[in-house]
């Protein structure tokens, strides 16, 4: 170190200069560093739950979804409709907008006079203003669970706009432009931002506001805080000078290598003021030291230079090494599973270095250019300082009543475990804002009105145009409904369901392939359906509403999804005919089907699903007649659409006059449900039609068949009435009423009318059956699942690095003393502020998140700082003397001074954080504060007492010459 | 005979031209015509589809059309689409039949901007139509080969675009592109006629292409094996027959 020293003070001006022009250079080169927070992008690209998220991200566009919700007195009305256009137009020409929703632009399935209808819900180009067709438009929107709580709140107030972003695009200034659209297009509207890409420009905005706030504010308190210490420009002005340095350096060179600030990395300027001031002092206060003892001890102090050496070679190694072990802190965070966490540890690790370096050679340097520092002296020879006497009074205390401190210290540890269990892990990014925050407002509305903002998706992947796979998400979804916190599951199979309930009047997936296509050809090529299928439909997306962003709820919702997909969804089915089928076999699986629906069903109106046993009696009866006397409104049905299709379409023509009688006649056959088959009611209508058509015979029979599948149809609407009137019996009252209730009671009934089944492989084997082979398979994906990864994963990595760091700061502590018991003595205090730490935040209900999981690591970073310089004093001193008592006196002195005016500077700098917007910013401001002022007391309080009790024999003789 | 035609065809149009520069309308009016001028024509229709990322889908469907007001589309391909049919009929009514339901369903008029199929034209696009009806055209320049029009919705039609852009070829009067542009004025769609042929009396494009710009997606339709004037009857274009699948 002496030689170090030599060096330093020999180039003493080109380090200067270096120093300048280095800063000078990394400088110029923070120009180009920007802050990156989309989140996205911190996750590790190899993590097959990332790449799936990425992959829908980029085919579906469904990770990045941008929304706008725009509040009025009425949204239907003319002129809002108009704004909510504009705004849609507007923001779909935003180079990086793949799609947007919103009233004015939304696929609609509609039934007009009973036909299927696909269009638009309100046609963009002619939007309506007369009040009778805005209150009509509105009813309906109102009363279809495709608007009413996705893109309108059930009270008409508020629309969504939902833009979907392209996962190549710059987000966040993506984001911001579709802000300051809507802003220009909407003026006077209240409007509400939400979605992870409106989410990110608010938190980069509240960091950025808070930094810009707080950190010069930081930087002030912590300069009066030196100046009060040490009375003198320099002391402010160098420690200062190094953190900025140290600062600039890191920055520049983390732009100089192409990376950008992240959220996480956001807080480095901070972290470093803290950390990186410490080598500063501590270089300024041996200096400052040694020459107050030369002129005490009038001993030829040899001019500034000579002190300098001194000084330099005393304090060198302890700053070295305390920076060091706080380097090995931050590294450990590489390896992480954020890259952004990596990055963070990997710079604040550089930066620290850059701080150390710059302490030792640019501060020297500095120092030796000044003149010495004039010390005021008391008349008893001491340095005026407030802090003197304080000092003088911990060392008296500390050395006279050690057994009370460790005895003290003892009770506190007690306490502190005793506290640990109380320590909860809380996760919630939603609360990590203030209430009166836009980002709350928005997601509290969203919550509110549209069931969440954000979006979980599954892939199916599957043939999407296979009724069975489209069954098999529908029951998912149906499971998903059930689920707390999820709501408005939406894939491909909900619109097909819509166009068959208006086509057919079931919100089923029809059983057939073809029935399946004819659906699919209204909706093909619609934007919508990009969102949801791939282009050859061998892959699909369900997406849903996660209505919180609370950790606990999340998992337990990505759990239950994950514990579906691993035991209820079935993966391989085999199709089957269901005459192919023994007739019992085919009423047992029906029932089983039907009953698992039905619990479905009786989850989502929150009811108990009826027995199986008392199930039976009730499905059997209607089950397995082909033939059945209709209701009369059913018959009235039949009766017109046999009129108009005898009259428009069928092969036979009748003249017109015979039309209303043919059917009259038809139905009457019809009618008392007596008919078992198509070929016994083909002679009936060979019979009744009149000679003028008799010679088409191909006609006939085919008018017949269309006739008698008219009839089907209703004969099986007919069965499910049935069957639904002896099932209701079996449900609350309340619930009987309900109409929403009984549709989907009958819409589960409907298996019963199905002409295929879908079975599993080993029911099929043992029936001897074979049939089509339907695989599929289902895997979760979506910000949730992400969110529970990373927070897995950073409190893993945390406390990996937390543990790592703690075994190499000890093994470094151990080698430089050479001895087992001195090292485990010095990083003792390093264990205590960790515990301190967490017992504060048990004590005070403070939620253990990724925020103050890393308020741990930086006491390591710093309690080692302070352990380290009190225990390489303690055992220099103790070589001059061989009083341990004496030694500690002189070490609390003077380097416990260092130590007392890094901790009380740095605390009552981050002690200003809680002015903070950001609430874990506000936490990690205290607790940060909290921890250097246990780590200070704890290294000189403490450690001492320690020191004495065990013995000074662990300190002397063997470490090597400083 | 074919060659009497085309003589008078010429002979027409030297007339046109001594007769001085024939009106926009007229040029709009008499590209109709020349495109709806085989009394009934017959032929297998693809179409291919093609997205921005390149995925290609095919249609195949049987067509047929009687004079320039009815129109009939049969699915052939693909397999879970066919016996799908569409019928358009005078006065903007549209049926589709559904096979799998045994439907017959009426296409409301408002959906006819919707598009057809998944192909890049709309309902109203796939019916029959005479521009001149529904535009009014304006000049905007010509060369050797090309008028090339501006047309604007007539007042009182509703249309979703703005205006068109029409390219008419001098020689035939085919029109062989259309620019559609949208409300503010933005190119939308582009149409190209290509391999335009003559069978018989009757110029035909063997090939169409519908381009949304918007979408970044194409529709290539193409005409294989045509027939003109077979004498189609009126029954083919009926709900009746819509529903009996050949």
């Amino acid at each position: 170190m002496q030689r170090f020293a030599e060096l330093v003070l020999k180039f003493r001006i080109p380090i200067i200069l270096v120093t300048g022009f280095l800063t000078g250079f990394f400088g110029w080169q923070m120009r180009h560093l920007r802050v990156n927070s989309d989140l996205i992008t911190y996750l590790k690209p190899d993590d097959p739950a990332v790449q799936l998220f990425n992959r829908i991200g980029e085919e579906y566009a469904g990770t990045a979804i941008a929304m706008i919700g725009l509040e009025a007195e009425d949204v239907f009305e003319y002129r809002v409709l108009q704004t909510v256009n504009r705004l849609t137009e507007a923001i779909r020409q935003l180079p990086g907008v793949a799609s947007v929703t919103s009233l004015t632009d939304v696929l609609d399935i509609r039934s007009v006079d009973g036909d299927l209808e696909v269009g638009r819900l309100i046609d963009r180009h002619a939007i309506p203003s007369d009040p009778e067709e805005l209150r009509r438009i509105r009813d309906y929107a109102l009363s279809k669970d495709m608007y009413n709580g996705r893109l309108i709140s059930s009270d008409g107030r508020i629309t969504l706009i939902i833009a979907r972003l392209q996962q190549k695009a710059d987000k966040q200034s993506l984001a911001e432009k579709i802000q300051q659209v809507a802003r220009e297009q909407a003026p006077g509207y209240r409007l509400y931002f939400s979605g992870l890409p409106m989410q990110m420009v608010e938190i980069n905005d509240i960091i950025i506001r808070d930094m810009v706030r707080l950190v010069p504010v930081v930087v002030v308190v912590l300069m009066a805080m030196l100046y009060l210490s040490f009375r003198m420009l320099r002391g402010v002005a160098l420690p200062l000078l190094t953190v900025m340095i140290s600062t600039v350096w890191a920055l520049g060179l983390m732009s100089l290598l192409g990376y950008e600030l992240t959220i996480i990395s956001n807080i480095m300027p901070v972290l470093l003021i803290a950390i990186g001031s410490a080598y500063g002092i501590h270089m300024l206060a041996r200096y400052h030291e040694d020459i107050r003892r030369a002129r005490i001890g009038r001993e030829d102090f040899g001019g500034r230079r000579q002190s300098i050496r001194r000084s330099l070679s005393g304090v060198g190694v302890a700053i070295l090494l305390a920076g060091v072990t706080t380097l090995i802190g931050f590294f450990s965070f590489a390896g992480a599973y954020l890259t952004s966490v990596t990055q963070f540890g990997v710079f604040t690790g550089i930066g620290v270095a850059f701080a150390l370096l710059v302490s030792i050679t640019f501060v020297p340097a500095i120092l030796s250019m000044l003149p010495p520092p004039a010390i005021r002296q008391t008349a008893s020879g001491k340095e005026a300082n407030l802090l003197v006497p304080v000092l003088e009074w911990v060392a008296d205390f500390v050395l006279r009543r050690e057994r009370w401190i460790l005895a003290g210290s003892g009770i506190v540890i007690a306490l502190a475990v005793l506290g640990l269990p109380r320590l909860h892990r809380e996760v919630n990014l939603l609360e990590y804002f203030p209430e009166n925050t836009d980002i709350r407002r928005a997601e509290d509305m969203m919550r509110t009105h549209f069931g969440g903002s954000n979006p979980i998706q599954i892939v199916v992947q599957g043939d999407m145009k296979h009724p069975f796979v489209l069954k098999e998400v529908r029951a998912l979804e149906m499971f998903l409904e059930t689920l707390p916190d999820v709501s408005k599951p939406q894939s491909v199979a909900d619109l097909i369901c819509e166009m068959n309930r208006v086509m057919n009047g079931r919100y089923t997936v029809p059983d057939t392939r073809e029935g399946v296509a004819n659906l699919w050809f209204f909706i093909e090529g619609e934007s919508v359906l990009q969102q949801m299928v791939n282009a050859d439909a061998s892959e699909g997306v369900i997406q849903a509403n996660l209505g919180t962003m609370e950790m606990q709820r999340v998992r337990r919702v990505v759990h239950a999804i994950d514990q579906y997909i691993r035991n209820r969804a079935d993966t391989v089915q085999i199709v089957i005919q269901r005459d192919r089928l023994p007739e019992q076999l085919w009423k047992q699986m029906v029932t089983e089907q039907i009953s698992e629906r039905l619990a479905l069903i009786a989850a989502r109106y929150n009811t108990a699903p009826p027995d199986r046993h008392a199930l039976q009696p009730v499905l059997l009866p209607a089950m397995s007649r082909s033939s059945m006397k209709l209701r009369p409104e059913l018959a009235r049905e039949l009766h017109d659409l046999l009129k108009d299709y005898l009259w428009m379409e069928a092969p036979v023509e009748l003249p017109e006059a015979a039309v209303e009688q043919v059917t009259k006649r038809l139905m009457l056959e019809l009618g008392d449900g007596r008919l078992n088959s198509a070929a016994e009611f083909r002679q009936i209508v060979t019979r009744l039609l009149p000679p003028a058509v008799q010679g088409d015979a191909d006609g006939i029979a085919e008018t017949a068949d269309a006739v008698w599948n008219m009839y089907q149809e209703m004969v099986s609407r007919e069965r499910g009435l049935r069957t639904l009137e002896r099932l209701l019996p079996l449900f609350p009252e309340a619930l009987q009423r309900r109409a929403d209730f009984r549709d989907d009671l009958l819409d589960a009934l409907w298996l019963m009318n199905e002409t295929l089944i879908a079975v599993p492989p080993d029911v099929a084997r043992r029936a001897g059956v074979k049939g089509e082979e339907v695989r599929l398979r289902f895997r979760q994906s979506g910000m949730p699942l992400i969110y529970t990864r990373l927070d897995d994963s950073l409190l893993r990595s945390q406390l990996q690095s937390l543990a790592i760091a703690l075994v190499l700061v000890t093994l470094i502590l151990i080698l430089q003393f050479r001895s087992l018991s001195a090292g485990l003595i010095a990083v003792s205090p390093i264990v205590l502020t960790v515990l301190m730490n967490f017992a504060l935040m048990a004590y005070l209900n403070v939620p253990l998140d990724n925020a103050t999981m890393m308020i741990a690591s930086i006491a390591i970073g710093i309690g080692i700082d302070y352990a380290i310089h009190f225990t390489h004093r303690f055992k220099t001193e103790l070589g001059r003397r061989p009083d341990a008592r004496q030694a500690l006196t002189t070490t609390l002195e003077t380097t416990g001074r260092a130590i007392l005016i890094n901790a009380l500077s740095v605390a009552a700098g981050f002690i200003i954080l809680i002015f903070a917007q950001l609430i874990p910013i506000r936490q990690f401001g205290w607790l940060t504060a909290g921890t250097m002022f246990f780590s200070a007391v704890g290294a000189m309080t403490f450690l001492p007492a320690l020191i004495l009790y065990s013995g000074d024999r662990h300190f002397r003789n063997r470490g090597n010459k400083s | 005979m074919k060659r009497n035609l085309t003589l008078m065809f010429i002979l027409g149009l030297a007339g046109a031209v001594w007769a001085g520069q024939p009106s926009a309308q007229d040029i709009v009016a008499k590209s109709d015509s020349v495109v709806n001028a085989p009394k009934d024509q017959k032929a297998v229709m693809k179409m291919l589809l093609i997205d921005k990322k390149g995925n290609r889908k095919t249609r195949e469907a049987m067509f047929m059309q009687k004079g320039d007001d009815r129109r009939m589309l049969r699915f052939t391909a693909p397999a879970d689409q066919k016996g799908i049919a569409f019928l358009a009929l005078p006065g903007d009514v549209q049926y589709l039949y559904m096979p799998a339901f045994r439907k017959v369903r009426r296409i409301a008029s408002h959906v006819k901007n919707s598009k057809f199929a998944g192909t890049d034209f709309t309902y109203d696009d796939m019916s029959t139509s005479r521009l001149s009806e529904n535009y009014q055209a304006r000049l905007l320049e010509e060369n050797d080969r090309f008028w090339i029009l501006k047309l604007v919705p007539k007042p009182g039609v509703k249309k979703d675009y703005g205006h068109l852009k029409l390219w008419v070829r001098k020689d035939n009067y085919y029109p062989v592109k259309i620019e559609f542009y949208d409300k503010a004025g933005n190119l939308w769609k582009v149409m190209e006629r290509r391999q335009v042929v003559q069978i018989g009396k009757y110029w035909y494009a063997r090939e169409m292409e519908m381009r949304d710009l918007k979408e970044e997606h194409a529709t290539i339709m193409q005409l294989k094996d045509v027939q003109f004037d077979l004498g189609l009857s009126d029954k083919l274009f009926t709900r009746r027959y819509l529903r009996r699948a050949r």
